[in-house]
């Protein structure tokens, strides 16, 4: 088991890392940036080291910086949380070369799953189905155009260094194709460092849904079923739950052992989630695989009974997987609503600040994953995620009820929050009878 | 590596001289400052020294750098808090020296020794004790003595100056006893230290030369030679004060000013995180 950790992450999730690390006796580093600074998870780590100005690239995006920190500090492993270095490649390496425990996959693994154009002709090879596309990185606009024709519109250009949600673009014609084209491009580059990009045929009216996986350093992999995210709002997600409520128990089942051959053939070792879009015919295609944890995991805990940082911590430390699938039970529903410090009557414009008063609900089945409270400065250097909160319960219509209880209840003031508008989603006849698809926030909100 | 913590805890309602009482909205610290700090101490203690002195009425506490912000206790509970380690303990003292020192002009009451003053007295307690103070220290300094020790029933305090040396305040527990005379002071005599370095013209800004690397701080450029800097030594904005080592690269850190080194804040092997003093340049 590992005995010191280095938290290379800030807000909510640095604070659940730090939890899982307490209650498995492992000491922590924290690291954090000036903005950080008045962070009260800080004061739960053994060590905290201050890496930078607020900006996120001189601090946490800040490579040098953390990997100087880890070293200072002694720590055996960096746990990268999501977002900040969590699927960077030359930061995996880097923790390698430095004789630092990556918490995450092996870089071979991370490097072709991260490319999503390599991912797709593995998940071909595993004989999974995946999105109609190209085949290949497409270079030039005319072969864009063959293709989109050949495929039909509307199609989706993405990056292949892209993922997240982001380095996508819907084109529905030619002409927008033509324009649409250098532009992703341009913007991939900018974004990812990698301006390549390819084309995939865009399903409409789907779901996303994905599964979460967990493989160890022998081989042995399994998943813990899986999640729903269609609620999403610009590619990205607002509402998960799980199980998904349109899945039968075949598919599901077919499902999650796509997933699991996918994990297999990349030789993945960790936690990762392959997501996949379902059409109107619960058919479902492979989009991408995420090799980290996700922001939505605690979704998963909770019908499962599995922590999965502490999974991910322990396997990091080269311990095996000492269950098998069957011992992983799937138990009632679970959703969890991000709460978001964004103002939903200003098209969602980020609404930072100072949280003046700040009750958070509870009660039985409510889990609420947060690093705010009452006297915290939202800043505006991070993203506007303040905040998650949990449900569970026997039934989805229960589940429904409470998760509206709980956010009746949420008290975050004066900052603006996405909690009205997941109340009104929750309460919105489509999402009740599971007829919506991933463009129903922005059809209908 | 303990604190020397000076506390002085005055709850009596009997109004101060003005000018004193601004003196005295000084050096309020948050005893959660205090616990922070250890819980941030990143193996060895840092070498971080004196917290918040705000005193927006006094001139001499305005030019006093603020490393971090103290919080003035609204009713007349006073706390003092100085945290010294090592060499900072000399500009800790020396600075609240200079502190107090400045307006405080009756040293006459405690000339001829007398004492702790009670309740009753026409000036505070925490008038008397600080003046006690002041004057203990400047009889130290006029004899070259390093450690005195008093004793008064449940009553002690204990001064002691550190090579190159100036005074500083050890600890004491100031209650509101009455005594009539000043208790015996046990004096140790100790070889003669040098004489304590100049201390810090208050009227004049000072410039912090932070660490803008996260890594380990090298005094000198190699084992064995002479440190970049000492304690007044002159830099120039090129001047290489000294090295922070990250990720097996020597970093050479230089002043950025122009100036003489007055104070440095951290040491050698010390682990430095980003934004941490190194080293306090008096400009030129």
């Amino acid at each position: 088991m590992l005995s010191r950790i280095l938290v290379a992450n800030r807000g909510e999730i640095a604070l659940r890392i730090i939890r899982a690390c307490h209650e498995l006796g492992i000491e922590t580093v924290a690291v954090y940036s000036e903005a950080d600074k008045t962070a009260p998870y800080l004061k739960l780590a053994d060590e905290a080291v201050c890496i930078g100005p607020p900006e996120p690239s001189q601090s946490y995006l800040n490579i040098s910086r953390i990997i100087s920190a880890a070293e200072i500090t002694d720590v055996e492993a960096i746990h990268p949380g999501y977002g900040f270095l969590a699927e960077n490649i030359n930061f995996a390496r880097i923790c390698r070369d430095c004789g630092i425990i990556f918490i995450g996959p092996p870089v071979e693994a991370m490097e072709l799953l991260g490319d999503k154009v390599q991912a797709r002709k593995l998940a071909q090879k595993s004989r999974v189905s995946i999105v109609p596309g190209s085949d290949d990185i497409i270079e030039k606009e005319t072969e864009a155009l063959k293709l989109a024709n050949k495929l039909g519109y509307p199609v989706m250009i993405k990056a292949a260094a892209g993922g997240g949600g982001r380095g996508m673009r819907v084109v529905h014609n030619d002409i927008s194709l033509r324009s649409a084209f250098g532009a992703a491009g341009g913007e991939a580059e900018a974004a990812f460092g990698d301006g390549r990009v390819y084309l995939e045929k865009f399903i409409p009216e789907s779901r996303h849904v994905e599964v979460q996986t967990i493989a160890d350093q022998d081989g042995n992999a399994i998943h813990f079923y899986e999640r729903d995210c269609t609620i999403q709002r610009r590619h990205q997600k607002m509402i998960e739950e799980s199980p998904c409520p349109v899945l039968d128990r075949h598919t599901r089942e077919e499902l999650c052992e796509a997933a699991l051959r996918i994990i297999k053939q990349a030789q993945y070792v960790n936690a990762a989630t392959v997501e996949f879009l379902l059409d109107q015919n619960k058919k479902f295609y492979f989009i991408e695989v995420n090799t980290r944890i996700q922001v939505e995991h605690p979704v998963t805990e909770m019908v499962t009974g599995h922590d999965l940082i502490k999974w991910q911590i322990k396997i990091a430390g080269g311990q095996n997987l000492k269950i098998s699938q069957r011992h992983i039970k799937h138990n009632g529903v679970a959703i969890e609503c991000r709460i978001n410090a964004e103002d939903p009557q200003n098209n969602f414009a980020p609404s930072p600040g100072t949280i003046t008063k700040y009750i958070p609900p509870g009660g039985p089945g409510v889990r609420v994953d947060t690093h705010v409270h009452q006297g915290w400065n939202i800043s505006t250097c991070y993203d506007s995620m303040i905040g998650k909160v949990i449900v569970h319960k026997k039934t989805r219509a229960e589940a429904i009820a409470t998760m509206k209880r709980a956010l009746a209840e949420f008290v975050i003031e004066p900052v603006k929050t996405t909690i009205p508008t997941c109340r009104d989603i929750l309460s919105h006849n489509l999402f009740v009878k599971n007829k919506i698809d991933t463009g129903f926030v922005e059809r209908n909100f | 590596m303990r604190p020397n913590i000076l506390k002085l805890n005055h709850t009596s309602d009997a109004r101060m001289p003005a000018d004193f009482s601004a003196l005295l909205s000084v050096v309020a610290i948050c005893l959660l400052h205090l616990k922070s700090l250890f819980r941030q101490s990143i193996k060895t203690p840092c070498s971080l020294t004196i917290y918040g002195l705000i005193c927006p009425k006094s001139q001499f506490c305005r030019s006093l750098r603020p490393i971090h912000h103290g919080k003035l206790f609204a009713n007349n509970a006073l706390q003092v808090i100085l945290i010294g380690l090592n060499r900072h303990r000399e500009f800790a003292a020396c600075s609240l020296l200079q502190v107090l020192q400045t307006p405080l002009h009756a040293f006459d009451d405690l000339r001829n020794g007398s004492c702790l003053v009670g309740k009753d007295a026409a000036m505070t307690q925490k008038d008397s004790d600080l003046q006690k103070i002041q004057e203990i220290i400047q009889i130290m300094k006029d004899n070259d003595l390093l450690e005195v020790e008093i004793k008064h029933g449940d009553d002690k305090i204990f001064l002691k100056r550190f090579q190159p040396g100036s005074p500083t305040v050890n600890f004491v527990p100031m209650t509101g006893q009455k005594s009539s005379e000043l208790p015996p002071a046990s004096l140790q005599t100790q070889s003669p230290s040098q004489t304590p370095p100049p201390a810090t013209q208050l009227e004049e800004e000072l410039v912090e030369i932070k660490s803008l690397v996260v890594g380990t701080f090298y005094a000198t450029p190699s084992p064995d030679s002479e440190p970049y800097v000492e304690i007044g030594s002159h830099v120039e904005p090129q001047t290489v004060v000294c090295i922070i080592e990250a990720m097996k690269v020597m970093n050479e850190i230089k002043a950025e000013t122009r100036g003489t080194i007055t104070d440095i804040l951290i040491t050698n092997g010390q682990a430095v995180e980003y934004g941490q003093v190194l080293f306090t340049v008096k400009p030129d």
